[in-house]
């Protein structure tokens, strides 16, 4: 019925277009104009068809992804306040953030546990009180990231020592349910290319799935960071999503899809210009919910230096609210379906990570190369090479090493530290630092100032 | 403790059924251009960043579908309007003896941008391949008489203050949208006082140029299921009204 409308013209093909583009570029040459090889060693044609499908069918979540506003308990009541707040103004998801115990009835009182999701990120392992809060919200919707092995990759030590870690979050996982996360994010801000960041979270979780077996894989969970990559970000998550599948199957697991939390990097974020981590986050959101991500956590564009305050919290969370309600992504997951393009990507990626995690496990696993300091030797050279790019402006970061602005100031406005803290404790690996690509810059510049 | 041995992991291929769509031999370049003006595209030449839209230096005549987009109007129906208008023109033209290549030539269509993402992005892949439809019936001698001029304004109907901060984002959503549709120039100035927000004039076209690299390869949403039904869709009844303005 619809052919009527294309029976003008003649059909074409990829020969055809890359004869097409000989033409067009009168001598310039197509390699070095048109192909792009990215970090992680792809290479980007100018044009992607029908035969590039790969036709790979991802099992995606259920539920249309949720909007999560993240909140810091400080005082149990304005934590309390902020996350009511948060759900009356839409959003679907709370994640809570502590450093250290707290007053769970006064933190959490009115929180229907039962038709949002909750995210608990603890800065610290005790068992008794994460059972305590598990009993209180009492709900399948309930997360908790607990993650020992992330948290010694991340800071370099045990929260006390690899037997009594291992041994809490036994406890911890015989009690509750969604109690293991898989903190993929730390890889990415420290500078990790994609394919890294998809062989690392794999390995990451197989440590896991090793120690407690294949019954555990229901009760993990992931935490992946964004960043400016659009379409290979949303192909990120996919390429995950085909890889776990992949690792479980080896396992006799089949009904699980994996539950993804994500946020925006900070590693691309900027202190000068700090309004163009607005854009940033805005892409950035858009690659989570197109990727199929459970979560969406947004971040606001003043978090390297301002302390939480209500304006910046209220842009960040509408971000996501817009992108819900008026940009017609509540469908999202499934619109990836049949791109050529983030197909063939997708496809590459999962790939070469796969040959990442195999490489890893047959050097005995992901815990023992944090251990020989190779996991963090690998990311380490992603981030020079990527930190290379950015001092040769063949990385660009608006307003920093781009169209900047020489007479901003920002000194005055600075309420936190917005760079890598040096730390003097003795560690027993050498941990991943989180480092973002515009401090030496930045530093720079406020010296200057 | 023995580890598992994952040294034969495969990647699980979960085909899904192969769906031909009608449009997937079409390429850029090349009449209809749906997938893109130019075999190239963002890949030798950017789009043109904040234009002056009077196009003074050439005798372009724009054909807008501004005043629709705000009055709400279907897309097809912006289309349909949009395009008749143009193909007003040409016949008035016609009729005044001057050749189809000339009067193609002098033709630029400027779109308003709305929220709605991949319906803008279906658009004007839509719109270019009508437009050659169109056109082919005037028999025009050069090839490129086929093509559809693009101007893309991103069009902010919601001014309200405590919106103010949120028309950033949507600015950019709706920029993403029009290049990623394959819009020649873009027009992302905010009529906007707020000293918040001038800062973005062109700040926010930069940074989909150089951070997110979406100008990697033309028409990167190609093949998605979703958009293509969409494309489909629009443009089977874009030219059912057409024909109906055509006829009254």
């Amino acid at each position: 019925m619809s052919n009527f409308l294309f029976d003008d013209f003649t059909p074409s093909s990829p020969k055809a277009w890359k004869q097409k583009i000989q033409v067009d570029l009168q001598g310039a040459d197509y390699n070095e104009t048109l192909l792009w090889k990215t970090e992680e060693n792809i290479t980007v044609k100018p044009f992607y068809t029908k035969e590039d499908s790969t036709h790979q069918k991802i099992n995606l979540p259920q539920n249309n992804f949720n909007i999560c506003q993240s909140i810091f308990i400080d005082d149990e009541k304005i934590a309390n306040k902020l996350a009511i707040d948060a759900l009356k103004k839409g959003a679907t998801a709370i994640e809570f953030v502590s450093e250290k115990k707290f007053n769970i009835e006064e933190a959490l009182k009115n929180i229907s546990f039962g038709n949002i999701y909750v995210y608990f990120n603890f800065l610290f392992l005790d068992s008794s009180f994460i059972s305590a809060v598990s009993k209180h919200t009492n709900s399948a919707t309930v997360f908790f990231n607990i993650d020992i092995i992330g948290n010694l990759a991340k800071t370099g030590n045990w929260f006390f020592n690899l037997k009594e870690d291992h041994n809490l979050l036994s406890q911890i996982v015989k009690n509750t349910n969604n109690s293991i996360c898989i903190n993929a994010s730390a890889y990415q801000n420290a500078g990790a290319n994609i394919t890294q960041q998809l062989a690392y979270a794999l390995s990451h979780a197989n440590e896991y799935l090793n120690y407690f077996g294949e019954n555990a894989a229901n009760k993990m969970y992931f935490n992946f960071s964004v960043s400016g990559n659009y379409f290979f970000e949303i192909a990120k998550f996919r390429a995950f999503r085909i890889l776990w599948k992949s690792l479980l199957k080896e396992y006799g697991v089949e009904n699980n899809t994996a539950h993804i939390f994500s946020k925006p990097s900070l590693r691309n974020k900027t202190l000068y210009e700090s309004k163009t981590n607005i854009l940033r986050t805005s892409s950035e959101c858009m690659s989570a919910i197109l990727g199929g991500s459970n979560t969406v956590a947004n971040i606001s564009y003043d978090v390297l230096f301002r302390k939480s305050n209500k304006s910046s919290e209220q842009i960040s969370l509408h971000q996501l609210l817009s992108l819900k309600e008026e940009n017609g992504l509540q469908e999202a997951k499934n619109i990836v379906d049949g791109t050529y393009y983030i197909e063939s990507i997708t496809n590459q990626l999962a790939e070469n990570a796969l040959e990442i995690f195999k490489l890893i496990e047959k050097g005995g696993g992901f815990l023992k190369q944090l251990k020989e300091g190779i996991i963090q030797k690998k990311i380490s050279e992603s981030a020079v090479k990527e930190q290379t790019l950015f001092k040769n402006q063949e990385l660009i970061l608006i307003g920093v090493n781009k169209i900047y602005n020489k007479e901003e100031r920002i000194k005055n406005e600075l309420e936190l530290f917005p760079f890598v803290k040096k730390r003097h404790q003795k560690t027993l690996i050498q941990p991943i630092i989180q480092k973002r690509l515009a401090e030496e810059v930045e530093q720079e510049r406020l010296k200057n100032e | 403790m023995n580890r598992k041995d994952v040294s034969n992991i495969r990647i699980i291929n979960n085909s899904s059924v192969k769906q031909n769509k009608l449009h997937e031999d079409f390429i850029a370049g090349t009449p209809p251009y749906l997938r893109g003006a130019t075999s190239t595209m963002y890949l030798t030449k950017l789009w043109e960043v904040n234009p002056s839209t009077d196009f003074s230096e050439k005798t372009y005549i724009q054909i807008s579908n501004h005043q629709q987009e705000e009055t709400n109007t279907s897309i097809e129906k912006q289309i349909a309007k949009t395009l008749s208008k143009g193909l007003e023109y040409i016949k008035k033209g016609i009729k005044k003896g001057i050749d189809i290549d000339t009067l193609c030539s002098e033709i630029v269509f400027t779109w308003s941008v709305s929220n709605n993402h991949f319906k803008e992005i279906a658009k004007l892949r839509a719109a270019r391949m009508l437009w050659a439809k169109l056109i082919q019936e005037f028999k025009p001698k050069n090839q490129n008489a086929l093509l559809l001029k693009t101007h893309c304004k991103t069009i902010d109907l919601d001014l309200t203050e405590e919106k103010t901060s949120n028309n950033i984002s949507q600015t950019t959503l709706k920029a993403m949208s029009a290049i990623l549709s394959g819009t020649e120039s873009l027009d992302t100035t905010l009529n906007e006082t707020d000293s918040f927000i001038k800062d973005f004039q062109n700040t926010t076209q930069l940074y989909l140029q150089e951070e997110t690299q979406i100008t990697k390869t033309i028409d990167p949403w190609a093949g998605s299921h979703h958009l293509e039904e969409i494309t489909e869709n629009i443009a089977i009844k874009a030219w059912e009204l057409l024909q109906e303005i055509k006829t009254t």
